[in-house]
């Protein structure tokens, strides 16, 4: 049986207004379901404007989006932007709630979901996160990666099918960061959902599943990060540079040392140059 | 500096803290009613035992109270003076040109100190014992009616409530561009009132600019997390209206009523 896509994009194309070139030029691709997806690109690549158009934040001018087989209109967006969620960027400027709970019933109470099942969503979903004993906090009181916490848990408590992460790291410091990674990759192994990380830090997208590299509102390549990350040429070409592992193994390679020629993450890295020389 | 708005609220867990905010509201609003049909020395007494009780059962100091009559105190001043000189009576104590002291013009200061004092009294009892987001949540209950003339009660609830929870952000935004605005020279402190005046302007332009920026940012959130329009949620937070509200709400009309006839 032929599994359908998660999101399917065919040839969309969306320009901002008065701006030249458009954001986003006649790209097509697919995501499966239930895959860690990474979109990486350097700044104004069109990457988060194609999030955006995924639950209808951003119309395009023209071509089609379908969200798991179903196509995006003006009457499907609402039941798609309850199964879509997104983590944005700046931590303070989604945070809608007075306090911590309030915030994780937000999209619950715009959704009609009465209060008994919203009261045990809430706390399950903080209880994901970490935060529960902050419920009664006020956001002025949490640090940044916190906040994000609480925002994932407001789109945790939404049980949806897709958990986009738009760049849900940038403004947080190393731990923030950590902890909010750390948190994605027990999601994955726990649920059943997709996760798709915009990202311009390549270490986060080494994590993914399948890699997407967009570039001027083009879709450039795609991989999983083993075959990815070798092709450093054309990371190069786009503004991106190689996870350190691969960085260490590309120079070793060229200085004449015989290592297997695609990506290693760290461990497999090291695990590789002291077995080089073992005979056994 | 976060609790600019509804005052100062006094963490706390007394009788008067856990009694619903719109019973608080509705008890100020009819407190400031009845306060000017009273007739006598008696009536004052009774209602400022009533405030006092209020003060007692919300476990707050005195201190907090007289706090929150300062910002007051030039208006009650200039008003009981106006009152004091400007009223003409039988009894003269005391007269120069228009200057008047009489027996009347002094009871009526009086009475206008006493009703300030009471009315600052019991909205102080109100700010400091109800946090601002649950005024916030009664005030929405008690406009309902106004749904009637199609005023979008919802929106406007939750309008407040987004309103009160950046206050303490636009503040935090304040402080960071005075800074930055101080380091390229900019005085806010010193010179000419015009001087100043115009000295917050590279204050203000930036922090509109910002704030722009964080509504746009904050409704693409609130978009995505499927708001529409006030139609239709369901509600997280709700208010409990107890026994003891019922009660408190008794006693009082009975007061008022007391003192009314």
């Amino acid at each position: 049986m032929k599994l359908t896509p998660i999101i399917e994009v065919r040839d969309v194309t969306y320009r901002y207004p008065y701006a030249e070139q458009p954001a986003l030029d006649q790209i097509s691709l697919q995501m499966m379901p239930n895959q860690w997806i990474a979109i990486v690109g350097h700044n104004g690549s069109g990457k988060s404007t194609l999030a955006k158009t995924f639950n209808g934040l951003i119309e395009p001018q023209s071509g089609e989006i379908y969200f798991d087989g179903q196509l995006l209109t003006e009457e499907t967006v609402w039941d798609v932007r309850g199964q879509l969620g997104i983590v944005f960027q700046n931590p303070d400027n989604q945070f809608v709630g007075a306090t911590v709970a309030d915030d994780v019933a937000f999209g619950m109470e715009n959704n009609g979901i009465p209060r008994d099942e919203m009261l045990v969503r809430v706390e399950a979903a903080l209880r994901q996160v970490r935060m529960w004993d902050y419920r009664h906090q006020e956001p002025a009181r949490l640090s940044g990666g916190q906040k994000q916490r609480v925002a994932l848990a407001g789109v945790l408590a939404q049980r949806p099918k897709v958990i986009i992460l738009d760049e849900a790291t940038s403004m947080l410091d190393p731990q923030g960061r950590s902890e909010i990674i750390d948190l994605m990759s027990q999601l994955r192994a726990a649920g059943d959902f997709t996760i798709i990380s915009i990202t311009h830090d390549v270490d986060e997208a080494a994590l993914a599943d399948q890699i997407f590299l967009i570039d001027d509102g083009h879709l450039i390549m795609q991989g999983a990060p083993d075959e990815f990350f070798a092709k450093s040429d054309e990371l190069h070409d786009h503004g991106l540079i190689e996870p350190l592992s691969e960085q260490i193994r590309g120079k070793l390679v060229a200085s004449g040392i015989n290592l297997s020629n695609k990506y290693l993450d760290e461990n497999q890295l090291v695990d590789e140059l002291w077995t080089l020389h073992l005979n056994m | 500096m976060d609790k600019l708005i509804f005052g100062r609220y006094y963490p706390g867990d007394s009788f008067v803290h856990r009694l619903d905010p719109r019973l608080k509201l509705i008890v100020n609003i009819l407190f400031i009613v009845v306060i000017f049909f009273l007739k006598n020395w008696y009536d004052y007494l009774i209602l400022g035992s009533v405030v006092l009780l209020g003060v007692i059962f919300s476990g707050v100091s005195i201190r907090f109270f007289l706090k929150g009559l300062r910002p007051m105190l030039w208006l009650i001043l200039f008003t009981v003076i106006l009152q004091l000189f400007f009223t003409s009576g039988e009894t003269v104590y005391w007269q120069w040109g228009w200057l008047v002291i009489s027996r009347e013009g002094l009871i009526n200061a009086t009475y206008i100190a006493l009703r300030f004092l009471l009315i600052i009294f019991m909205s102080t009892l109100l700010t400091l014992t109800t946090q601002p987001l649950a005024i916030a949540d009664g005030l929405e209950y008690l406009i309902r009616p106004l749904k009637a003339i199609k005023l979008p009660v919802n929106d406007v609830a939750l309008m407040l409530s987004i309103a009160l929870r950046f206050v303490p952000k636009l503040m935090d935004e304040t402080t960071k561009i005075m800074n930055a605005q101080r380091a390229r020279g900019v005085d806010f402190n010193n010179g000419s009132l015009f001087k100043r005046v115009k000295a917050l302007i590279p204050l203000l332009i930036p922090l509109m600019m910002s704030s722009l920026d964080i509504a746009t940012d904050l409704t693409t959130a609130m978009i995505s997390r499927g708001y529409r329009d006030g139609e239709g949620r369901s509600r997280f937070r709700i208010l409990k209206w107890r026994q003891r509200d019922s009660w408190t709400l008794l006693g009082f009309v009975i007061v008022s009523i007391a003192v009314m006839i």
